[in-house]
């Protein structure tokens, strides 16, 4: 380990980033990302997981995953690296690794199906990994407000709901803002009154 | 960051990723060579070995005391704000 950078310990940070397929993940991480966000695909073996048609033969199958990701240099010590979830359901024992250490989520909907994100709420709560949701605005139509999306959704009041454009730099930029604010809070509000 | 002769193209196309202290996550390598996940890892971690490259694990707010991961937090809020 001769090889350190100079400047000291690099840390890193990441966020999550979850919805369902087509809901806008990989443009959201594209409009804050300094880098074209990249795909890295992870080849599963998928024997056991009983999703898939298994017809063709006993023998182990391999399937092949794609999450995206990209990066934010906070400041020369400091790179943020945001994970686009896979989309589809049966990876989700992939989710484990993406969210170990991760500041928070951000679940994006899209009011037209709701339901999809769905499966990821539950996902967070069980992890007990802080999370917000992002209403992400489609040509610029929101067609429902946020209590209506938060009562739908069922989650608790003080889960932020914010509404965003995935491909506006700005709009991404305080979406993961109001996350790491969200956490922040969170954490003062526990060392205030421990459960 | 190579030394010595040894080592594939992808040692050697990894160490320029890292030329210069330029820190890469395990995730982009993989995306840019086009490499399954688990194969960087561990042409990494045979590099780690042969000491050519130095791994920084993740800073895991799970792991990090309170007050580490409050100053952590406050750093990445201030950078996304000056962005």
């Amino acid at each position: 380990m001769s090889h350190r950078p100079s400047a000291g310990r690099v840390t890193s940070a990441k966020i999550v980033i979850a919805g369902g397929f087509g809901v806008g993940k990989t443009t959201l991480v594209g409009s804050v990302s300094e880098i074209t966000p990249l795909t890295t695909e992870a080849i599963m073996t998928s024997a056991g997981v009983g999703v898939d048609d298994n017809r063709q033969g006993p023998g182990k199958m391999t399937t092949t995953v794609a999450m995206d990701f990209g990066r934010i240099s906070i400041d020369r010590d400091l790179i943020l690296y945001l994970f686009g979830t896979p989309g589809q359901t049966r990876f989700w024992f992939m989710w484990d690794e993406l969210v170990r250490g991760a500041i928070g989520a951000v679940v994006m909907v899209d009011t037209r199906r709701l339901a999809d994100c769905f499966a990821a709420i539950d996902f967070f709560e069980h992890r007990r990994l802080p999370y917000l949701i992002a209403i992400n605005c489609f040509d610029g139509m929101q067609y429902h407000n946020a209590q209506d999306v938060r009562d739908a959704l069922a989650i608790s009041s003080d889960v932020p709901v914010v509404s965003c454009d995935a491909r506006n730099r700005e709009s991404t930029k305080n979406v993961l803002i109001s996350l790491v604010e969200y956490v922040l809070t969170m954490r003062r509000t526990r060392a205030v009154a421990p459960a | 960051m190579m030394r010595g002769g040894q080592g594939g193209s992808e040692h050697q196309y990894i160490a320029e990723m890292c030329d210069g202290g330029r820190v890469q996550s395990l995730a982009e390598i993989a995306a840019r060579m086009q490499l399954p996940l688990g194969v960087a890892r561990v042409i990494v971690a045979d590099m780690a070995t042969d000491g050519l490259v130095a791994v920084y694990e993740p800073t895991s707010l799970d792991d990090e005391t309170d007050a580490v991961g409050t100053e952590l937090l406050e750093r990445v809020l201030s950078g996304l704000r000056r962005l």
